[in-house]
């Protein structure tokens, strides 16, 4: 086993190096000097973004010099805020965290147990109309649905916020309960919004990886020998088709980034596809690219965990 | 045509016919999208004769904007889904016929892209070359949208590989070249199509995600995400601005799914 | 005495251009502690046969005919509870392919003892040491490791025996076997044989046991009915089938056995081959390739005819004392 999380874990670093090298050549494809904006900072700071983030300088060094300051952390200094780049991220990587992790379990939790109950009812009218609704639902554009949401929970009935992560009017001491309510209060419409855009991918593939696998041999024997519907459903089709879903995630989790990106800034949530929204309009090269190379890193470590989940589900996997 | 068997694939044909037609007809039947005729007195005017959809705050017509957009929308996202396909499947075709060493390049390669999320990498371009022209970002928009269609099309490629009409031709001397035009794209073609079908609904999405973040297509253009942008402001006091492209989005990127479906399911050999 | 009374069982799926049914008619009886064999090539609908009798057939097939009756149940009818009650229960499955057949995510002693726990005859916890103690009962070697092994982890005859251990966990009056064999090595397929009448004669069951090869047959069945095309064909003791074959049929599976006795000579096999259910002949099913034919053959659909004491035959060479 650690063999293997040694290995994965390699392969995940290679990935992600063969991204960021990928972007590192498309910037210099592209014409004119992303540092221009820099030009009024003072000569030092220019000189620690020219080696972190120049395009002058062969490909490879400024590689060796990002990954070097990656693991340091020091990435230079925003343009836009003139605050370390590594600050920003700690300070907005959070809100991410938080939005992305609460959808990414509640868009699996409602694909195993709804396309579970689809698959025992393929073919039938709730079956059909259900799917169509998620399928429209994933067609929305998820800033004009996060728009329609606002407009209706926060501007017509006024009971949830418009934006943002808290309150800015919470007293100083209110408790930590108070605090955690008022977060989940903010949390809410975004996490609604992309939970309803992207549930459709993983439940479509669960879905029918149930279906066939109440096809399957395994199931009628299962069947043959007494077992109950409900139990032949969950523990020998569904738990069978678990894998799919697992092998899905590399696909679902930069669909989830992508879509954050747009959420949070409709919502204001200031995390990290917020942070990279307003570094695009604030030619804040820096830290646009900082974003960049860490969405990419939860990309690849996510399907690193979905790996080494399906390795523990699946005991086939293994051999 | 098989693909508009279905009641449901001809609904869908007819929406993005209707939006086309609409930004054929709308320079002769409509004002112009550009044109500020009163900047103050007919800002955020609600629907009327003279304005179907009403104004914007710079008092442009918004229907004509919508038919505009819609052409914008619907060509960016048709030419995206093609240069990706074209990418995807050519790389997908090579690695596959190319095999061994090369084949595990290609392919790491495509994983590694495919990690950086997509939105991402063109908001990463775009911080870098603020002034990105339209047909940059459609060749972004292509080119960050391959991956899963060269997945595809390596492994129905490799599977082809294997099968006998395949492995008498090489036995015979084709070449690789002759190989991949002749033999394997032919039966990768459904696959393509139905990525290039699937493939416009995502790319205008994007697009329209973009433009809401001002980093795609770019004012004084039109663009249905724009659109929705400008209209955030004034929700409250004028809902149909960001209304009606929104919804005017929806329909067009339900209908491209909806065609990509009926492609897929009139290739699929088990309903032929 | 009668356990198990199936009559006129049918089974019909869709097709273009009209149903067709690939059991069509079948009547069979088992007594307590006896083994039946039923006989065929692929695609006589023998399988179809066992399924039916469980309400396992795969969609979009239906059982739309005959009775199954269970001593005083009829089983067809049943749904819901009560045929949860009768699957494994009343009446154990082994089916033909051990690795397809056992879900490949869970254990095979959790796999042993869902039956138990199922019928609720024991615990989770009881359950477990029975499993135990069955999968010892099959001849599997070390079975508290075993218990807890995964199927694809197990050798063949193996996972062929946690089918049976499975099949008989609940302690079934009958036993059907679908084909226990065929996916086995020819070594391992005798002891599985073996096993499976070891358990008829102490647990006192009644063995339905379906194949296509007639070795399996000869030491092992007391009595045979022989398929073809949907329909029993010939029914009688094994010993009387073997030496006084009636049907052509029949006649002509055994003389395409290959033999070690005797001068070697040229296999026989049935000319032509099984015609597809759409494509049955109207009277006799087998009249085009029978090599003793007449007129009435292509005329008239032969009932089953007596051909001997318990022996029956659905030929209308009985009629002219053949």
């Amino acid at each position: 086993m650690s063999r293997w999380l040694l290995r994965r874990a390699a392969q995940g670093a290679l990935t992600w190096g063969i991204a960021a090298t990928a972007l590192f050549l498309l910037v210099r494809l592209l014409p004119g000097d992303p540092l221009a904006s820099a030009a009024d900072l003072p000569p030092e700071t220019r000189d620690s973004l020219a080696r972190l983030y120049g395009l002058d300088q062969p490909l490879l060094t400024q590689l060796h010099h990002f990954v070097r300051g990656l693991l340091h952390g020091d990435l230079g200094v925003s343009i836009l805020h003139g605050r370390p780049v590594t600050e920003l991220i700690r300070d907005h990587l959070p809100p991410t965290l938080l939005l992305g992790a609460s959808v990414l379990v509640a868009d699996l939790a409602i694909a195993l147990w709804l396309g579970t109950r689809l698959a025992a009812r393929a073919g039938s009218v709730t079956d059909r109309w259900t799917m169509r609704a998620l399928l429209t639902a994933h067609g929305l554009p998820p800033f004009w649905l996060g728009l329609l949401l606002v407009w209706l929970f926060a501007l017509v009935w006024r009971i949830l916020p418009a934006g943002g992560i808290t309150d800015p009017m919470l007293h100083a001491d209110t408790g930590l309960l108070a605090r955690a309510v008022d977060v989940a209060r903010h949390l809410f419409l975004p996490w609604l919004t992309l939970t309803l855009t992207g549930v459709v991918v993983p439940l479509r593939h669960h879905r029918e990886a149930v279906i066939e696998a109440l096809d399957a041999d395994w199931v009628r024997s299962a069947r043959a020998r007494g077992v109950p519907e409900g139990e032949v459903l969950t523990r020998h089709a569904s738990r069978a088709a678990l894998t799919p879903i697992l092998m899905v995630a590399g696909l679902w989790l930069p669909m989830i980034l992508t879509g954050a990106v747009l959420v949070e800034t409709t919502f204001a949530w200031p995390g990290l596809g917020w942070l990279m929204a307003e570094s695009v309009g604030g030619r804040d090269y820096p830290v646009a690219t900082a974003c960049v190379l860490l969405g990419t890193a939860a990309v690849v470590f996510g399907s690193f965990v979905a790996d080494l989940a399906q390795r523990l589900l699946d005991p086939r996997v293994a051999e | 045509m098989k693909v508009l068997a279905t009641p449901g694939a001809r609904v869908a044909a007819g929406t993005l016919a209707a939006f086309a037609l609409l930004a054929a007809i709308a320079p002769w039947v409509l004002p112009d999208p550009y044109a500020i005729p009163d900047a103050i007195g007919g800002r955020l005017l609600g629907p009327s004769l003279s304005h179907p959809l009403g104004t914007d705050a710079l008092s442009r017509d918004l229907l004509a904007r919508l038919a505009r957009g819609g052409a914008v929308s619907l060509q960016v996202g048709l030419m995206a889904a093609l240069i990706a396909t074209a990418l995807g499947g050519a790389i997908g075709l090579t690695a596959a016929s190319v095999g061994g060493g090369w084949d595990t390049v290609l392919m790491r390669t495509t994983d590694g892209l495919a990690s950086v999320p997509r939105a991402f990498a063109i908001l990463f371009a775009a911080a870098a070359w603020p002034t990105m022209p339209l047909w940059a970002l459609i060749l972004l928009l292509g080119v960050t949208g391959w991956y899963a269609v060269a997945r595809i099309a390596r492994g129905e490629a490799v599977r082809l590989m294997q099968t006998d009409a395949l492995l008498a031709a090489r036995a015979l001397g084709a070449g690789r070249v002759r190989v991949i035009f002749r033999h394997l794209l032919p039966n990768v073609a459904g696959q393509l199509a139905v990525a290039t079908a699937l493939g416009v609904g995502e790319a205008m999405l994007l697009e329209a995600g973009l433009s809401f973040l001002g980093a795609g297509v770019r004012p004084p253009v039109p663009s249905w995400g724009s659109m929705i942008h400008d209209g955030k402001d004034v929700l409250l006091t004028a809902p149909w601005a960001t209304l009606a492209p929104g919804l005017a989005l929806t329909c067009a990127v339900l209908a491209a799914n909806r065609i990509g479906d009926a492609v897929r399911d009139a290739f699929d050999p088990r309903t032929r | 005495m009668t356990l198990l009374d199936v009559r006129d069982l049918r089974v019909a799926f869709p097709a273009p251009n009209g149903a067709v049914h690939p059991v069509d008619g079948v009547s069979f009886a088992l007594a307590r502690g006896e083994t039946l064999a039923l006989v065929g090539e692929s695609g006589c609908g023998k399988s179809l046969t066992a399924l039916a009798l469980l309400q396992l057939i795969p969609r979009p097939g239906r059982l739309t005919g005959g009775t199954v009756r269970l001593g005083d149940v009829e089983v067809s009818s049943l749904q819901g509870e009560a045929l949860r009650a009768i699957r494994g229960r009343r009446i154990g499955m082994v089916f033909q392919d051990p690795l397809t057949s056992l879900n490949p995510v869970l254990t095979v002693g959790d796999q042993v003892a869902e039956g138990l726990v199922a019928h609720g005859m024991a615990t989770r916890t009881e359950a477990a040491k029975r499993a135990v103690e069955l999968l010892k009962e099959v001849g599997v070697a070390d079975a508290e490791e075993r218990a807890r092994a995964y199927p694809h982890q197990l050798s063949g005859g193996m996972r062929q025996r946690v089918g049976i251990a499975i099949a008989l966990a609940a302690e079934p009056e009958i036993l059907i076997a679908d084909e226990p064999t065929t996916a086995l090595d020819v070594t391992v397929q005798a002891q599985i044989l073996e096993l499976i009448d070891t358990l008829r004669r102490t647990r006192g069951m009644a063995v339905l046991l379906i194949t296509h090869d007639l070795g399996v047959v000869a030491g092992r069945a007391d009595r045979v009915a022989v398929m073809y095309a949907g329909q029993i064909v010939e029914q009688a003791a094994t010993a009387d089938l073997f030496a006084r074959p009636s049907h052509p049929y029949t006649r002509g599976l055994l003389a395409s056995v290959p033999r070690i006795e005797g001068t070697l000579t040229r296999l026989a096999p049935i000319p032509g081959s099984v015609p597809p259910p759409a494509q049955w002949p109207p009277a006799c099913r087998f009249e085009p390739r029978c090599g003793e034919r007449f007129a009435k053959c292509a005329a008239e659909r032969p009932p089953l005819l007596t051909a001997g004491t318990a022996h029956e035959s659905r030929c209308w060479l009985m009629e002219r004392g053949r």
